[in-house]
């Protein structure tokens, strides 16, 4: 059995489910881009130009995602994707590294942009929340959520440059991660969740329907989650020129991995054309990181969404 | 000014002038001009960015045992490609890895470690304070040898092994670092400039006196605790019941700590209390 998925509008037919991908909805005669399968892994590559204990970049262009006892992925060319599962692995935690550094590595290979950040609709407009680990990404969109918003991706937002001059964010999974101090913040109930991961106290918040959308947005803003202090008001600082850039390149996902594939200039070029004239603004979402002030902040969001473009 | 390159970690149990170490070292390096919110040059080893940034694998997909067993080749990999004097703050024990047979250390990955210490009798009412939770509590953790600091996770700081007070200071005393600098907490008060200039020479760091001086009155508890006002300090844990800056005395303890209290601490850890000069 296989499944067909939507992956920034081509073909991904995979031999596991991935939840976090919309179902492909194009022709049935549209040829397949990318193929999931399973297979034989090697433990490492031959030749790798990074190496870490879990992913290696090959000369060539492979990636090779190795997390002990859940599976071993490797990437080729963009196209193809084997997964060998260990024994016993529960088939959810090697989704969960399928569609974290697997799609993440991928996007890379395809010459995407795959930027470190959530996705959500706000009145109407496209904001891309991209920070660090452990920024509040996550936590964001889940409280935008219960505000009625409508989250498009979490951890990953993933930017197509290559069609007509026209930038593209594509709607990846309706789910969002959160542990359990996030969800006790937000009254949501862990007891009726999935766990994220065998053995950890994360939860798996599915959007309410409709949940899958395969059409691309066009990205109105970037906010880069930045830490502020507990004394001072949260707000935005706009960023231009250089400045915006390096920041957008930073919040690339993986992005010393993708230097070792030899992405580093594409990413400065694809960023610039990102960031061009009809491109999103990008700015610093300064704030203070405390459950008690998501109300405030989502609030400044909000008028932010539905204020004009200056 | 790049010193000696490596990784030099400024150890302490939390409480004890990690920060202000930070804040005299940051002013250093800007020629006076330190921001309590923007200490990028001193950022913590249990940073969920830089965890993420060596390994390409974001820690929030990872379980605690696997980014224990992880976090030893990133140092490996800090280490290897420092090219300059790197300082980082720590709070974990140098212990094996939960889980793991490496050290959570490696000796030959750190170029140096500044063991910062303060007397546990006054790290106690700050712990309770910095943590929002009782005296009688923060004893006990301080008497955790499994203490885990950050386990909850949802944090930018990956999981640290704390342990106990006084296993802390006990396993860095034992570890075979080439280069150790033990620095007491109630000395800085009493004199903060000689130390600097000692821990800026464990990275073979010198400019002379006259930066040394800047560093330290760009660094007074005073002048840190009025950033903290006006400001906000994005280091404090959001259930504190005091400023970060509290008091920044020595000794307190004796007006603060009850008989029985005091008598715990010097139970639990007069051994290691004695190796530093504290007397129970």
């Amino acid at each position: 059995m296989t499944f067909d998925y939507c992956f920034c509008g081509w073909r991904l037919r995979s031999a596991l489910e991935l939840p976090a991908l919309p179902p492909f909805d194009g022709a049935a005669d549209t040829p397949v881009d990318i193929e999931v399968s399973l297979g034989a892994v090697p433990p490492a590559l031959p030749d790798p130009v990074r190496s870490t204990p879990f992913q290696q970049v090959g000369r060539d262009g492979s990636v090779l995602v190795r997390i002990d006892g859940v599976a071993r992925l490797r990437l080729e060319g963009g196209h193809t994707l084997v997964v060998a599962p260990a024994p016993d692995a529960a088939p959810a935690d090697v989704a969960l590294f399928l569609q974290s550094s697997g799609l993440g590595m991928l996007a890379h290979q395809r010459g995407l942009l795959p930027l470190h950040a959530s996705v959500v609709e706000i009145h109407g407009r496209t904001v891309a929340f991209a920070g660090h680990s452990g920024a509040g990404k996550s936590t964001l969109a889940a409280s935008l959520l219960a505000r009625g918003h409508r989250p498009l991706a979490d951890d990953l937002c993933l930017l197509r440059t290559d069609r007509a001059a026209r930038i593209e964010a594509w709607p990846l999974g309706a789910r969002l991660k959160l542990w359990r101090p996030s969800l006790a913040a937000l009254e949501f109930d862990p007891g009726r969740l999935v766990r994220s991961r065998q053995g950890q106290d994360k939860f798996v918040v599915e959007m309410p329907p409709p949940t899958a959308t395969t059409a691309p947005r066009r990205l109105d803003m970037v906010l880069i989650l930045t830490a502020g202090s507990a004394g001072d008001d949260d707000r935005v600082e706009w960023l231009s020129g250089f400045d915006a850039l390096v920041c957008l390149v930073e919040h690339t996902y993986r992005r010393t991995a993708a230097q070792a594939l030899g992405r580093g200039g594409e990413l400065m070029r694809q960023a610039g054309a990102i960031l061009g004239p009809d491109g999103p603004r990008l700015g610093l979402l300064r704030r203070a990181l405390r459950f008690e002030r998501l109300e405030t902040q989502i609030h400044l969001l909000e008028t932010l969404a539905g204020g004009d473009r200056p | 000014m790049n010193g000696r390159p490596g990784l030099y970690l400024l150890a302490s149990y939390p409480k004890s002038g990690n920060t202000w170490v930070r804040a005299m070292l940051e002013a250093w390096y800007q020629n006076g001009a330190v921001d309590i919110n923007r200490m990028a040059r001193t950022t913590g080893i249990m940073s969920a960015q830089l965890f993420e940034d060596s390994l390409d694998i974001s820690p929030g997909d990872l379980t605690t045992t696997e980014i224990f067993r992880a976090r030893p080749s990133m140092l490996h990999r800090l280490s290897a490609e420092s090219t300059a004097a790197g300082w980082y703050k720590c709070h974990d024990a140098c212990l094996p890895a939960p889980g793991g047979s490496e050290p959570l250390f490696p000796p030959e990955s750190l170029a140096g470690v500044v063991l910062i210490v303060r007397d546990p009798r006054d790290v106690a009412p700050s712990l309770a304070a910095h943590g929002g939770a009782s005296l009688d509590e923060a004893i006990a953790r301080m008497a955790n040898a499994e203490m885990i600091w950050g386990g909850k996770r949802h944090t930018t700081q990956v999981p640290q092994l704390g342990s106990s007070w006084s296993r802390f200071y006990e396993s860095w005393l034992e570890a075979p670092i080439q280069r150790r600098l033990v620095v007491r907490y109630e000395d800085l008060l009493m004199d903060p400039l000689p130390h600097l200039r000692r821990i800026l020479a464990l990275a073979d760091l010198d400019d002379g006196e006259a930066r040394l001086a800047q560093a330290v009155a760009a660094t007074t508890f005073s002048r840190l605790r009025r950033q903290e006002e006006e400001r906000g300090f994005r280091e404090a844990q959001p259930g504190a019941s005091a400023p970060f800056f509290r008091q920044g005395r020595a000794g307190a303890w004796k007006t603060t700590l009850s008989p029985a209290q005091a008598a715990r601490l010097a139970a639990d850890h007069g051994r290691t209390m004695a190796r530093f000069g504290y007397e129970a």
